[in-house]
């Protein structure tokens, strides 16, 4: 019987230690989902990008030393406009999200593939051992011609200028000569009416 | 710098007495309605100098009633978000920022219901004029002519109407 409490208690233990071990390992571990976003209607040539990038801390813990890393928007096809495509953050709460936004401009036209950041933390806050793991892709997109888009969506407000200008002789000379001989008929009127 | 980047250099935006510490911050918004759907971009990189010469501390900044931990860039900060164009109002975002322990006190008075009343380090103000599609105006270039020819139309019946009565 005392054997049995015995071996019962150590069974007790060993079970507590190995919840306690499984428990703190779920409670403590960071889990990142990180989702990015072109928030364009159309990518047109020399136009604003907006590249939003939302991280999603879906785990127990925080994330810490979180490093998110962009090599999607090279030099030589894009200017970078405003924020940054390399950033660190310390840690970022479980059950929260934050945001980051850059804003880039292509340099040229045609087919232009939108691929995932990269991103590395600490999934454990006392662990070293870092976790790298990768956005979503946008994928694929066409990326228009600027005097194409022009074409279709400017308001072409010089053009109707121009229209106006070169629809004004038909209107003016006409009028013009109406003017002309209207105030010519009226004063003889006036004359005869006189005499 | 191209001219419809909208960047605006705040030298020492906000001079914190209690801290110390100075901001220097550009910003960036999107304006462009045409190519970008329903959405407002912010960016603003800044900074941060306090007399303490730790100038990569952790950070927290509170826009629009929200907090949230800044992105560092070297020894730089990052903050943006993105707001709905529906509901963006023109005019000055303000927003605070905060240090771990300021963020510490604020979390704690907003837990407990309070409204806080965490000194913030420094402030920065981002302006928002306002975004467009593609007219500047409210009116299309073609519906104004549109218009302007029919009054021209209306003014020449009418002065038909008046010779031949």
């Amino acid at each position: 019987m005392n054997k049995m409490i015995k071996s019962f208690a150590l069974l007790l233990i060993v079970s507590m230690a190995l919840a306690t071990t499984t428990d703190s390992g779920e409670e403590t571990r960071a889990k990142l989902l990180v989702s990015k976003q072109i928030l364009n209607k159309y990518l047109v040539e020399q136009r604003d990008i907006l590249v939003k990038y939302t991280l999603y801390n879906v785990g127990t813990g925080p994330a810490t030393h979180v490093s998110l890393e962009d090599q999607g928007f090279p030099s030589e096809a894009f200017d970078l406009v405003s924020g940054k495509l390399e950033v660190q953050i310390d840690r970022i709460a479980s059950g929260t999200n934050i945001t980051h936004v850059v804003i880039v401009r292509p340099r040229a036209h045609g087919y232009f593939n939108f691929t995932a950041a990269e991103i590395s933390y600490r999934p454990v806050e006392s662990s070293p051992n870092l976790q790298y793991a990768i956005s979503s892709e946008p994928g694929e997109g066409g990326i228009v011609n600027l005097a194409q888009f022009n074409k279709q969506f400017s308001s072409h407000f010089l053009d109707w200028i121009a229209f106006v200008i070169m629809c004004l002789p038909t209107v003016v000379i006409p009028y013009s000569l109406f003017l002309k001989s209207k105030t010519k008929y009226e004063l003889l009127a006036q004359k005869k009416k006189s005499n | 710098m191209n001219p419809k980047v909208f960047v605006c250099m705040v030298l020492c935006s906000l001079v914190a007495c209690a801290t110390s510490c100075t901001v220097q911050s550009t910003f960036y918004t999107t304006e462009d309605d045409l190519v970008i759907a329903n959405q407002i971009g912010f960016i603003t990189e800044f900074k941060l100098k306090c007399k303490s010469e730790i100038n990569s501390i952790p950070l927290f900044a509170e826009v629009n009633g929200n907090i949230y931990p800044v992105f560092r860039v070297k020894d730089d900060y990052q903050f943006s978000w993105t707001e709905d164009r529906t509901t963006a109002k023109t005019g000055s975002r303000e927003i605070r920022l905060f240090d771990e322990e300021q963020f510490a006190n604020y979390r704690k008075s907003q837990r407990a219901g309070e409204t806080p009343t965490a000194k913030e380090l420094a402030k920065i103000y981002v302006k928002y004029s306002g975004s467009f599609g593609s007219n500047i105006f409210f009116l299309n270039s073609e519906s104004f002519v549109l218009l302007l020819s029919v009054f021209v139309a209306y003014l020449a019946f009418q002065n038909r109407m008046k010779l031949v009565s």
